[in-house]
This record gives C-alpha cells, structure tokens and sequence, in this order.
C-alpha cells in the first residue's frame, strides 16, 4: 500500500508545554488508523497541526511522498484533508444542505452560475444523495441544522466531509455521540471510503470500535508516540497500559446493590411528540440505566423529572410523596441533582473558579443568614470535594476551563455531591473523558449508590450502561420499550428493545 | 498557563514575577490607572489649572452621576444583559424628583410643583428609576425580549414620557437644600462624590459577598449551566435591571440638583457614556467578568478625557466623537485580552 500521509518528526509547544514532542504518524491508501491516547496526551493537536489550525514548530509534512506546507485550513482542504471535530463546525440557522456545501456551492448552469448563483435545489438533492450514501433516509436537507439532536449534527459533519471528495478523513472522536445502531452505519461508510482508497484517522476512546474498524492503532502519552499495534495485536489491556502508562485494574468496578426503600417514582410523565407515558421507580442504592437510541427522549425525561422542561401530564413522588418539579431551582431543593450530557455548554461556568463552580449548589446554605458568603467556609467546602473526586490538580483556584475533560466532569459532579442528594440523574457521565478518569468516576457512580443515592443513568455506551446499572430501562420512541434486569441484560436484547424489535 | 510559565522560569525571555505582582499587572484596572497617571502627567505639563484639587474635584462631581449609573450597567452587563435605557432613565428620575421637590411658580407653563422635603423627593426620583429598571426586567425575563431590544424600546418610552409629561418645559425653583445635594461639599469632597464612594464600596461588596452576586457572576458566564444548576436566574437577572434602573436614578437627581433644573433633554445620550464607562473598565459586554472598581475607574477616565478637551481648548463638539472612539478601543482592548486567556 502506498503512503498517503507521512508526518515526521512533528513537535509543538504552547507556553511551558510541550504538546508533541517528535511524533512519527503516517496513513497509508486505504487504511484506517486509530489515534488513541488520554485527553491531552496530544491527539486534538497532532489532528490540529494537520488541519492547519496549528503552525508546527519543528517537523516535515509529506503527501503521496512529497513535502507540503499547510498554513492554514484552505491549504489542508486543497490538499484534500478533511477533520471532523468534536466539537462540531456547523452554522445552526442554516439547513442541512447550506451547511454541507458551504465551501463549495453548487453553482447553477450557465451564466448565471459563473456569476456565483446558486443552484439550490441541486444542493438539495445532492446532499439527500449524500444522506442516503450515508445510510439515513430520514434526514430532510432543508430541516435547520441546529434544531437537530447532536447525532445528527455530526452526521451533518461527516457528509460535509464527504461533499468536499477528501482524500483523508479524520474523525475526532465521531462516535461520541451516536448510539450504537448508528455507529453501525459509520463504519459501513468508513468501510466504503477505505474501499475507494482513501485514509482515515480514527480518533476515539472506545477501544471496542477501535478493533472494530481500524487496521492499525497507535497510542500518544505525554505529546510521545509511545508506540503503535496491528489490529490483531490490540487488546484492551496493552493498549490502555500504552495509553496510562500503567495497568488499570478495573474500568467498571461495580458493587451487587442493596437497594432500599423507593426513592423516586415517576408515572405517566408525558410531553407531547417527546416523551410518552413514562413509568418507573428507583431505589436507595440503586443505579437504573436508561438506554435507547439518541433521539428517543431518555435526555428529555431526565430534564423533566428535573424541572427543565415542562410537563404536559405525570406526577412524580420522592420518598413516597407527591412533589411538584416546576423549575430546576424546585429540583435542587427537594434533592434532585442532574449532570447535562454537555459539560461545557449546560454543566459548568468555565471561565468560574474550581472553587466558584463547586459551591453553586451550596452557596447558600454556606453563608451567613442565607445571604453573605464567608469565603473560607466555601474554599473548605470545595477544597473537600475536591480531594475527594481527586481532580487534578487539586487546586481550587483555577479556571475550570482549563482543566482536562475528565477533570471538569468531576468538578459537575462535585457540585452535585456538595448539594446532598437523594436523587442523582447522569447523562452521558463520561463521554469524551479519557480511561483513567473514566474508570474513577464509574467508581464514584458506585460508591453515592453504595451511600445510599438513587442514580439514573443516561448512556449511549452500552457496555457502561450494562456494567454499571442494577437494572435498564430501554427507551424507544419516546416510550419505554421494556425493563431488563442487570442479569438478563446483553446488548442483543437492549439493542433490540431501543429499535422498537421485541 | 501561570504555573508553566513559573515552572519555566529559567527558559522564559521575561524574568518571573511574583505571583501577587504579576497578578496585579494583569487586571484590566491596572492598566486604566496607568493610562490615568500619563494622561495627568501630560495634561499637567500643558495646563496650570489640571492638576488642581478644584479642578480634579469637579471632574469627579461632574461625572459621579455617569460612575454612579454605571455600577448599575455594571451589575447588568455582569449578568449578560444590557442596559441602553440609562440615559432616559436619568432624566425620568431627575424630573419625577424636580417636580416632587420644586416649588413652583417660574414657568410660564405650570407644571405640576408639590415642594415636598428633598429626601423624600429623592425617595421620589430613585423609586421611578427603579420602577423604569423593573419593566426593563420583566421585558426581558418574562417576555423573554432581547436586552437589547427592550431597553433600546424603553429609551425611547422613557424619554417620550418625560418630553411629554413636561411639553418640553424645564422644571425649576429649588429649595437650596436641594441644590445642595449636587453642589454641596462634606470637607473638600463634594457631595455627589461621597454618594459615589459609599454605593461603589455598597455594590463591590454585594458582588463580592452576597450569594447572588456570585450568581450574577455565574449567570452572565453561563446561563444555561446556572439554569441546570437550579440557580434563581430568572429573579436574579430581574434585580440586575431594577438595580441599574435605581442608581441611573440616583445619578438622575444627582444631576438635577447639581445644574439647579430638570430638562427634558437631559442626560440624553448619557448610556454611551455609562456603558463605556463600564467597558472601559474592563467589564466584558458577553457577561461574566469585570470589576466595580473598574467601572468607576472607567467613568473617572471619560472624565479626565473630557475635561483634557477642554483644557485644551478643543471645541465640545467634538467630545462625543472621542467618547466613541474610546469606546472602540476599549472594546479592541477586552477582544485582546480574551484572546491571550
């Protein structure tokens, strides 16, 4: 197989970090390579550095063999790079197809097309054709992009990407945010792409979709290309020891539960076109899994047992008593915390303090008559939190944005553990946060169920929802399909729950 | 990002600092005291009369009702809000007060004089501002109108409220206990600029110690995160309006008692002022970050400018362009910053 792609060498430094330090990366002609490494280990700038975000500070970038300079992103799209970002590059006002021609508009024929008209009905049909490549027939290209569900907007992504004929894709982390049915689907797309010759980098922390797609791995630790694997010599256990550098003993460690009286019964939470009927009951000690496809409302009954959203019909009962959620404010006081499946947009003030972002909950309660805060009682307050989540590092005084992902995600979850909870509703707790803080925070899932919390717990990662839960509840259209009990629970049969198979 | 460079201290161009000092050097209010003490220096070099107590005292009096009104800005904008009914809202106040404290009878058209006590007319003048900020609010958090929108909506009501109550007549004849309160001194500081001190001293402490004021910071950084995290945003930002809306009025009636009348042009276009004042400061127009101190700081600054134009003998109609361009600066300043951080 010819080299498609060669970086030599590359080193890049911000401030005091050395973010890469003389790292070998290559992608041959239809080959699909993984790019592992915990968050910060030097993956985002590596992908940055080629997308021409970043300017390398030492290193030589090479295509079919020969030396090219990318100042910029037009450069690395001429060259034929497309990335995908996590952290999606879409216009929300514009539609579908607006947003997968951006950069090239189909221009109508004739004259009026060299003048720079637009045909778009073209685009229109040909982003449906891209659609359907793509395996969803159900997307309309003139719905509004920013009025879709994450999925999709990726999906939005990826056909972007597509509609500029890249020679080679990289996807940072593209299947965060898909269920696992639509995962599917990406890697038949991936598949094809690679058939046709062309280069993906697959950037992802799940290392079951790792094996499931790439030929080949390699890890970074440390701004290091600490080494790469064939597929076949991948196992979970090596790779994790290249990606920690050390062992990890136990990426769900999870406890039999002894559950306790009801805590939280909803019945019959209703939300027109969104959510329909819904039941169910959680115990003391309980961790109750709530899977389904995205799009078929587990994030919307969770913002509804919060108070986010208004109900149309239901009731809900804490501690066998009836109580009205109508705010989030109602929420907190009765002892219902809920961690956002978006951190950074829904779950913490960045540019706030460690310490700020963990008291919020508790400001209250730790100031003089309600009102004045005493600072040290705060800074103790947080300071506890923090050791005991361990974010690193364990100061409170930093600007939440510039920790870690994982790290960040401790510091929502500390500001929920500060509140005292009966109550904890989690969606999506770890997605895009690295092994290590991941297993820690499956650890602390565990260890407020064991003190005696009723959790719910919102993921698309399936085996998370089957390692951790006690019981799943599966939802599919809005509905809850069915219930599985932790031991007849595999992913065949959530699977075939959250698409409406019985 | 301080820790690396600290870390680093041997392979850094810059020798490192200590952290207080270096912290210090980085606040935007810092930068606004330095632009001061050049500004003085030069100003004192060309004119005899700047640097003067009598002429740096009436720089202050001159402009504690734009600094005064500007601590209300400030806790709006630290919100994620904006306030552009300010100027209005000044005049609204100035007048309600002027017509409660007036006692009549110079005009060829009668307005409406009731010669109450000035504390009371005071009263009279602050809760109208405040009423003014509590529409703004409730346009804003129950309507769910822009900030923009609503308040640029209530300039106009406001003043056409106030052109109209009055048929663009001037209220006049106050008692000189009134007066006073403009134009009055306590020792060598005048009046107005003791008001200044004690609500600027007031406001930095709520913000700094009262729980909602750590909301007002939180709000203004992420609303949405505030929201889920079961903070009182909506009643929160509500108070943010009624709050600016009550200091324009103290600045309002500040004014009136300073000048000895009520126009109904007064104040016009004071919310540029009030807001660069704000921005100039250091307060982000995205929300979520800036000082008291440098609001003020930032008030005091327009004033010098103001009041250099003046010594330096450049016509008045120019005074308003160079606000405009400070405020452009300013805001070139703020992009700057954020991006470094």
């Amino acid at each position: 197989m010819a080299t498609l792609l060669e970086m030599r060498g590359i080193s890049k430094r911000f401030g005091g970090t050395q973010a890469l330090d003389n790292v070998d990366f290559t992608v041959d002609r239809g080959e699909v390579v993984g790019l592992l490494g915990e968050n910060g280990a030097g993956k985002s700038t590596l992908i940055k550095i080629l997308a021409g975000v970043h300017a390398r500070d030492q290193g030589a970038i090479l295509m079919d063999g020969r030396p090219v300079t990318i100042h910029n992103p037009q450069d690395a799209q001429r060259l034929g790079v497309a990335v995908i970002y996590q952290e999606l590059n879409l216009t929300p006002n514009q539609t579908v197809a607006e947003n997968v021609f951006l950069h090239h508009p189909q221009r109508m024929s004739g004259l009026l097309g060299k003048l720079g008209f637009a045909d778009h009905a073209r685009r229109d049909q040909e982003t449906r054709r891209l659609l359907e490549q793509l395996g969803i027939a159900g997307l309309d290209p003139r719905h509004k992009v920013g009025e879709l569900s994450v999925a999709f907007q990726q999906l939005t992504e990826i056909a972007k990407a597509l509609a500029f004929d890249a020679r080679l894709i990289v996807m940072d982390e593209p299947t965060s945010a898909l269920p696992d049915e639509e995962v599917e689907h990406l890697f038949e797309i991936i598949r094809r792409l690679k058939a046709r010759g062309l280069g993906v980098v697959f950037v992802s922390h799940r290392l079951n979709e790792v094996r499931a797609i790439c030929d080949r791995v390699v890890v970074l630790r440390d701004g290091q290309n600490v080494g790469e694997l064939p597929i076949a010599e991948a196992s979970d256990e090596r790779l994790i020891a290249m990606m920690v550098g050390r062992a990890i003993e136990n990426l769900y460690p999870k406890r039999p539960a002894e559950p306790g009286d009801v805590v939280l019964e909803v019945e019959g939470l209703t939300r027109h076109g969104v959510i329909e009927d819904i039941s169910f009951a959680i115990r003391a000690g309980e961790v109750v899994g709530l899977a389904g496809l995205v799009g078929s409302g587990r994030t919307e009954v969770a913002r509804a047992i919060f108070g986010a959203d208004r109900l149309d019909r239901g009731s809900i009962r804490l501690n066998g008593r009836p109580v009205r959620i109508r705010s989030p404010q109602d929420a907190l006081r009765l002892g219902i915390g809920y961690v956002p499946e978006d951190r950074k947009v829904q779950g913490l003030v960045l540019g706030m303090t460690v310490r700020d972002n963990a008291a919020l909950t508790v400001l209250r309660q730790l100031a003089r008559g309600g009102q004045f805060i005493v600072w040290p009682e705060v800074e103790r307050t947080s300071q506890r939190y923090v050791q005991e989540l361990q974010v690193r590092p364990p100061r409170t005084d930093l600007v939440v944005g510039s920790l870690s992902g994982g790290n960040q995600q401790k510091v929502v979850l500390a500001k929920w553990l500060a509140a005292n909870l009966k109550v904890l509703l989690l969606d999506e707790p770890t997605r895009g946060i690295d092994v290590g803080a991941k297993a820690e925070i499956h650890g602390l899932i565990d260890e407020l169920a064991h003190r005696g919390m009723a959790i719910l717990l919102i993921s698309s990662e399936l085996p998370e929802v089957l390692a951790m839960s006690d019981r799943i509840l599966v939802m599919s259209e809005g509905r809850l399909a069915g219930e599985l009990s932790r031991e007849e629970a595999t992913q065949e049969r959530v699977l075939a729950l959250a698409s409406g198979k019985r | 990002m301080n820790t690396n460079i600290a870390v680093e201290g041997k392979t850094a161009k810059v020798a490192p600092l200590p952290a207080l000092l270096r912290r210090v050097i980085q606040r935007p209010e810092t930068s606004i005291i330095l632009v001061l003490l050049a500004l003085g220096t030069v100003l004192s070099q060309s004119s005899s009369v700047f640097l003067t107590s009598d002429n740096l005292f009436n720089i202050l009096r001159n402009n504690a009702d734009i600094a005064i009104a500007a601590l209300g800005v400030t806790l709006v904008i630290l919100a994620g809000g904006i306030d552009l009914s300010i100027g209005s809202t000044m005049a609204f106040s100035g007048l309600i007060a002027a017509i409660a404290v007036s006692l009549g009878g110079t005009t060829a058209y009668q307005l409406p004089s009731y010669g109450l006590p000035p504390a009371i007319a005071f009263a009279l003048g602050v809760l109208a501002g405040a009423t003014v900020g509590l529409v703004n609010g409730l346009l804003v958090v129950r309507l769910k109108v822009v900030p923009f929108i609503a308040t640029l909506g209530m300039l106009g009501v406001v003043r056409g409220l106030v052109v109209g109550l009055t048929s663009g007549q001037t209220v006049r004849n106050f008692p000189p206990e009134f007066i006073a309160l403009g134009q009055g001194y306590i020792g060598p500081v005048p009046l107005p600029v003791v008001f200044l001190i004690v609500l600027a001293i007031a406001v930095s402490i709520f913000l700094s110690y009262h729980v909602w004021g750590t909301y007002i910071y939180a709000i203004g950084g992420n609303e949405t995160s505030a929201t889920l995290t079961g903070l009182p945003v909506e009643r929160v930002k509500l108070l943010t309006y009624v709050l600016s809306g009550a200091l324009a009025g103290v600045g309002g009636v500040l004014v009136v008692a300073r000048l000895g009348v009520s126009a109904p042009t007064q104040a016009l276009g004071y919310e540029l002022f009030v807001i660069a004042s704000a921005v100039i400061g250091g307060v982000s127009l995205s929300g979520g970050r800036g000082t008291v101190l440098g609001a003020v700081l930032g008030a005091v600054l327009i004033g010098v400018l103001n009041n250099a134009l003046v010594l330096l003998r450049v016509e008045s109609y120019w005074q308003q362009a160079f606000t405009g361009g400070i405020i452009l600066l300013s805001a070139l300043i703020d992009r700057l910053r954020q991006r470094r951080s």
